[in-house]
């Protein structure tokens, strides 16, 4: 768990990339339940799929994203509550980077917000960082 | 063909959800948030000692499936993209949780060739009722079904 004292508005998470590729979309369907077809057809995603071809799950780039807050938390127990806003899709075989940034901090509750966001190699937003938050639990030691 | 406005506010049959060891570490792996204790012999770390990503709570309140996609008023197909999502924790997930999942919808809103619909799955405790998420999911339909 952070330290209250120790968090300052600004810092970053570490930054983290994943390579989403098939194998990995596929493992992601497996796990969630999730089998839309746009993440594993071409035929069927060249038919609707935003990009034209096949696409990530939105909760496959978002669980990758709460992992890295998770870490920087210290743990699920200290994650209060994420929420993300799908700006584009994540085609298959591209690489995202990970990030987050302490938006605010509140010393009463002992709580941090951050900004969080997932970008392709362009630089163009998967997750968008001005309306996606992760709240994270500090440890706010004698004066909690 | 367009959503079913008419079921704003329709509550779904609550279903429940147990939280599995194995499907836990299943989706840690692939999500990069494995750690020691996800393949650990359960005799040595307990089920206690097992983190659960707070993003697996997608696994159980995004089972479209069995929600939006049964409901034959609403007119789901799957030409849809997943628009936003927000979870917010009265407490954190565990492995061994039995979950009363009640999925409602609470908004659906039209635009020219698109449905935005947002639904809410609350879930509590089976044990003692208690709150433990509130899930809620934004989902974008497109008219064209191709699918």
């Amino acid at each position: 768990m952070r330290r209250l004292e120790d968090v300052a508005i600004g810092e970053e998470l570490p930054e983290h990339f994943s390579h989403l590729d098939q194998e990995r979309v596929l493992r992601y369907a497996g796990a969630s339940g999730d089998y839309n077809r746009l993440h594993w057809d071409p035929a069927f995603a060249a038919r609707v799929s935003p990009t034209g071809g096949v696409i990530a799950h939105g909760m496959l780039s978002l669980g990758l994203l709460s992992a890295a807050v998770t870490e920087w938390a210290g743990g699920p127990e200290h994650v209060r509550s994420l929420s993300a806003s799908f700006r584009a899709p994540c085609p298959v075989e591209a690489t995202l980077r990970l990030g987050g940034r302490v938006l605010e901090v509140d010393a009463e509750a002992a709580t941090a917000t951050l900004a969080i966001w997932a970008v392709l190699a362009d630089g163009s937003a998967v997750i968008d960082r001005k309306r996606s938050r992760a709240v994270v639990a500090l440890d706010a030691g004698g004066r909690g | 063909m367009s959503l079913n406005p008419a079921r704003v506010g329709h509550r779904y049959a609550p279903f429940t959800y147990e939280v599995s060891r194995e499907k836990v570490r299943e989706y840690a792996e692939v999500t990069g948030a494995a750690t020691a204790a996800h393949g650990a012999d359960p005799r040595v770390v307990p089920d206690a000692d097992v983190p659960v990503p707070p993003t697996f709570a997608a696994v159980f309140t995004l089972a479209l499936e069995r929600t939006l996609h049964a409901d034959p008023e609403l007119g789901a197909h799957w030409n849809l993209v997943h628009g936003g999502q927000s979870f917010a924790f009265a407490r954190p997930l565990r492995v061994g949780d039995v979950l009363v999942c009640t999925p409602h919808i609470v908004d659906i809103t039209s635009r020219s060739r698109m449905d935005i619909l947002t639904f809410a799955v609350d879930v509590t405790d089976a044990a003692d009722d208690a709150e433990v998420v509130r899930a809620e999911s934004t989902v974008i339909f497109f008219d064209d079904e191709a699918a």
